[in-house]
């Protein structure tokens, strides 16, 4: 009998990313809400690399890897390397991510350089798990290739983030460190985040709505198409190239998204689960965040190529904010509301199947409270944005207050799934 | 002496967790063979990679070793012929927005 979750590593090692990566995100809106002015006043504040950086790594980078550790034994049928290197590597991680953040909002290069350091050996040692892992398949699949892929990019974007932060400390780059910072930032958000999302979402996505398809739909095509972007882009912002070649890249890499949106919708319209379940709605409310965050994108390169000035801050700063909150954010909470159910239906139910009545993963929570959270996410992270992009300061604080009821919210539902 | 109807029916109070439908409507149960007191069960899932194979072909295991008279019953989890949508019954199907 093929059993799949043989592979599975215990609860605790999952648990313990996702419960850090709840703590972050908590700590993460209630901080945007208390520092809605300094959002306002200036986006390359210490404030500001503080709040992205608790995002990045306590929020976004921490549940991909609790997930990863979760979901590779089971997606690739294949058992994680070393569960040691995941356990040992979480406190370093833990421990590298609040380092840094805090040293960003105290702007203390010392510290910076410290605590990178050792995120620095943490990433690394998680990509050496993951590769040894992906190692051993006897054959390496799509959705193999886009989470190796994606750990690459992951260290790529730590080791020049380290590389920017030992600059600020020495400033032996000179001119280059606005280069490098341009470079970590669009690896991280599109080669990191963005390509394990969507090579990820091409097994989940299909599998819970049950979209029957033959083949892989196109997932090969956009995960050359979107590396290749990626691999332009970057490169074009490290050696200071003129922006049209930034440009081109990052074309490279829209109509690799643009594809996969295609290639989504095409699931969802042959999809025999007509129902759309609360993690549906937030997948659905991610992808056209991504979809938003793309023409945007687009529309301020239009403006550069057509001459008509730099970009204002408050817009860069709204398209970032709108990326991590909206694309990014919504997917992961959309996939807390399976993972955290799923682990503890495991964890409590699976071996009573078929020997007595046990509820199924949507009785694990409150799915009407979780539907009101949602709606009160949308509405606080539209308003924020708005406010952000206008510069409007009640706006904005506004929106971030609804926005952290919001995350609170549905972090207590994802919570209370451990009372069932 | 154990029928397979009774089998069936024991099957179906095994549900897919995630889908809230019994593996019986689902269609996931490709036969059922009964030789003495030796019940096996031949079966698929809905996708490959389903962190939830386990727990349903267990269940399945299970429930039918708990019906009386079944001595051993045993689990064959077979990937040809693949699952498709259209082995769902009727009230699978509703139960699923149809």
């Amino acid at each position: 009998m093929d059993l799949n979750t043989e592979n599975a590593p215990p609860l605790s090692l999952p648990l313990k990313y996702i419960l850090a990566c709840l703590g972050s995100f908590l700590l993460l809106t209630a901080l945007l809400w208390l520092h809605s002015g300094d959002l306002i006043s200036y986006y390359r504040n210490p404030t500001v690399l503080g709040l992205t950086h608790l995002a990045t790594l306590g929020w976004i980078t921490m549940i991909i890897m609790g997930a990863a550790y979760q979901l590779i034994p089971v997606v690739l049928q294949v058992p994680i390397y070393s569960e040691n290197i995941g356990h040992f590597g979480f406190y370093l991680q833990a421990a590298g991510s609040a380092g840094l953040v805090y040293s960003f909002f105290k702007f203390d290069t010392n510290s910076l350089v410290f605590w990178g350091a050792l995120l620095l050996v943490s990433g690394y040692l998680f990509g050496f798990n993951i590769f040894r892992t992906v190692m051993s398949l006897s054959r390496l699949d799509t959705t193999a290739w886009w989470i190796t892929a994606a750990t690459l990019y992951f260290l790529l974007t730590i080791t020049w983030g380290w590389i920017a932060v030992l600059n600020l400390r020495m400033g032996f780059l000179e001119f280059l460190g606005q280069r490098v910072i341009g470079f970590h930032a669009l690896l991280g958000f599109v080669g990191w985040f963005t390509a394990i999302i969507i090579g990820v979402g091409y097994k989940l996505i299909p599998m819970f709505a049950l979209a029957h398809t033959e083949g892989e739909g196109l997932s090969r095509t956009i995960f050359a198409l979107l590396n290749a972007g990626i691999i332009l882009s970057s490169a074009a912002q490290l050696l200071g190239l003129p922006w049209i070649f930034t440009a081109a890249g990052l074309l490279v890499a829209v109509l690799a998204i643009g594809l996969f949106l295609q290639d989504i919708r095409h699931f969802f319209e042959v999809r025999r689960r007509r129902k759309l379940d609360l993690t549906m709605k937030y997948v659905i409310a991610s992808l056209v965040s991504l979809a938003l965050l793309v023409l945007a994108g687009w529309l301020v390169w239009i403006g550069l190529a057509l001459g008509l000035g730099p970009i204002p801050p408050r817009i860069n700063l709204a398209i970032g904010f709108f990326g991590i909150m909206g694309w990014v954010s919504l997917m992961i909470l959309g996939q807390l509301y399976k993972i955290v159910p799923f682990l503890v239906w495991y964890n409590r139910y699976s071996s009573k199947v078929g020997l007595e009545p046990v509820p199924l993963l949507k009785d694990m929570f409150d799915e009407t409270w979780g539907h009101r959270f949602f709606g009160l996410f949308l509405a606080g992270l539209t308003l924020s944005t708005a406010g952000l992009a206008s510069g409007a300061s009640v706006l904005t604080s506004v929106g971030l207050a609804v926005l952290a009821l919001a995350a609170w919210g549905s972090a207590a539902t994802i919570i209370d799934v451990f009372r069932k | 002496m154990i029928s397979s109807e009774a089998v069936m029916e024991a099957l179906r109070t095994v549900f897919d967790p995630e889908l809230g439908i019994n593996v019986v409507d689902l269609g996931l149960i490709y036969g059922v063979e009964i030789e003495g007191d030796k019940v096996s069960v031949k079966m698929t899932l809905t996708t490959r990679g389903c962190p939830l194979h386990d727990s349903i072909a267990r269940g399945v295991r299970s429930a039918v070793k708990a019906l009386p008279g079944v001595g051993d019953a045993t689990v064959d989890l077979v990937w040809e012929p693949a699952w498709t949508p259209e082995r769902m019954t009727e009230s699978a199907r509703k139960e699923l927005g149809h």
